[in-house]
């Protein structure tokens, strides 16, 4: 090629002074502002957040209160019942049925269990339940004497005695005899 | 001038309060700038509005970022060569070369003289393309008579005295490269 340096010149030149098509300005900015209506706003984002950030402190200013509450209500259980929180495992046996609740039976013990209220008074026993007590108690010092040891051996003592005196002679006689 | 004038009331929503940079002076001062940076990349009037629109997009998209900016023409150039450069990836390799030539050509020449001065250009961008990326690159920013070395090292992120090394080399290697191809 002929004088490559005026044509390398010539090409960079015409690189150098290439204009723009007419009208691209006005595209740009048309093109930012479609952009700008579809993107979110800064400002836009930042009333979200705010928003956000209020529902949560709402939500933490009702939820604390309600947390509070319960969590005393477990601390008050937990003075008063001093059992550990680990139970011990349990057998079937241990496990008892759930007696069904009565509200009635507690209002019902409430005045015995207040301090001022005087015990009830027995109330007098009827003819049967006085035959039983006779019955159950009849003989009731000769029982006791058959568990005590020295009125037993008094007692053999004096069977002896009589039989001896019925027979007239002692039992290393009566062995002899027998001999 | 005049079009942008009119734009800017209806881009005045646009610059919202942290940002102190006015967008349309913005398009105005450097979308020149920023076509014949993608043109010299592209050798398409069309792609290099697109990289330039695009450009323009994204600092909207930053604009909040934009005062740490320290270099605003020298960041917007930057923006615009990388975009190019994506760009042209995606490309076929000298697929519009020759229609570029010919309207480069019919812009600068007679009618007479331009199909010659046409084939010509096409010889010598077939030689840019087959410089070395980075003489390549140098030669292309060194032909934006806006942009000086200081410039071009910026946005290449090279010293200067790289870019010269890098510009000379070009140079040399393009004129040697054209005395030794048959004349068309």
């Amino acid at each position: 090629m002929k004088d490559p340096d005026r044509t390398i010149e010539s090409l960079l030149a015409g690189l150098r002074d290439a204009e723009p098509p007419p009208g691209m300005h006005h595209r740009i900015l048309d093109a930012m502002i479609a952009r700008r209506a579809t993107t979110h706003s800064p400002r836009r984002l930042l009333l979200l957040a705010v928003a956000l950030s209020l529902g949560c402190a709402l939500a933490i200013t009702i939820w604390v209160p309600h947390h509070r509450h319960i969590a005393t209500n477990l601390r008050s259980y937990a003075t008063h019942v001093d059992a550990p929180r680990t139970k011990p495992a349990r057998t079937v046996a241990d496990i008892k049925p759930r007696e069904p609740r009565r509200s009635t039976s507690r209002v019902l013990l409430r005045p015995t269990q207040t301090p001022g209220f005087p015990a009830p008074h027995p109330l007098p026993m009827t003819e049967q339940e006085k035959l039983l007590l006779h019955l159950a108690h009849r003989n009731d010092a000769q029982d006791m004497d058959l568990l005590n040891p020295v009125a037993q051996a008094q007692q053999s003592a004096k069977a002896t005695q009589q039989f001896q005196q019925f027979f007239g002679m002692d039992t290393e006689q009566m062995r002899s005899e027998s001999e | 001038m005049a079009s942008t004038e009119g734009c800017s009331l209806a881009l005045s929503f646009i610059e919202d309060a942290p940002s102190v940079v006015d967008l349309p002076a913005l398009v105005d001062t450097y979308s020149t700038l920023l076509f014949r940076i993608a043109n010299s990349v592209l050798r398409s009037r069309t792609d290099a509005e697109d990289v330039v629109q695009d450009v323009f997009i994204r600092v909207l998209e930053h604009r909040l970022s934009l005062s740490m900016v320290r270099d605003m023409r020298v960041w917007l150039i930057r923006i615009a060569w990388n975009l190019a450069l994506d760009r042209k990836r995606r490309k076929r390799p000298a697929q519009l070369d020759e229609t570029f030539a010919e309207s480069l050509a019919s812009a600068t020449m007679p009618a007479d003289t331009a199909m010659e001065e046409a084939q010509r250009f096409s010889s010598v961008l077939r030689e840019i393309e087959r410089l070395p990326k980075a003489e390549r690159h140098v030669l292309l920013l060194s032909a934006i008579d806006e942009l000086g070395t200081t410039e071009i090292a910026a946005v290449l992120r090279r010293s200067e005295s790289a870019v010269r090394a890098l510009l000379s080399r070009a140079r040399a290697r393009l004129r040697e490269r054209l005395e030794d191809r048959p004349q068309p």
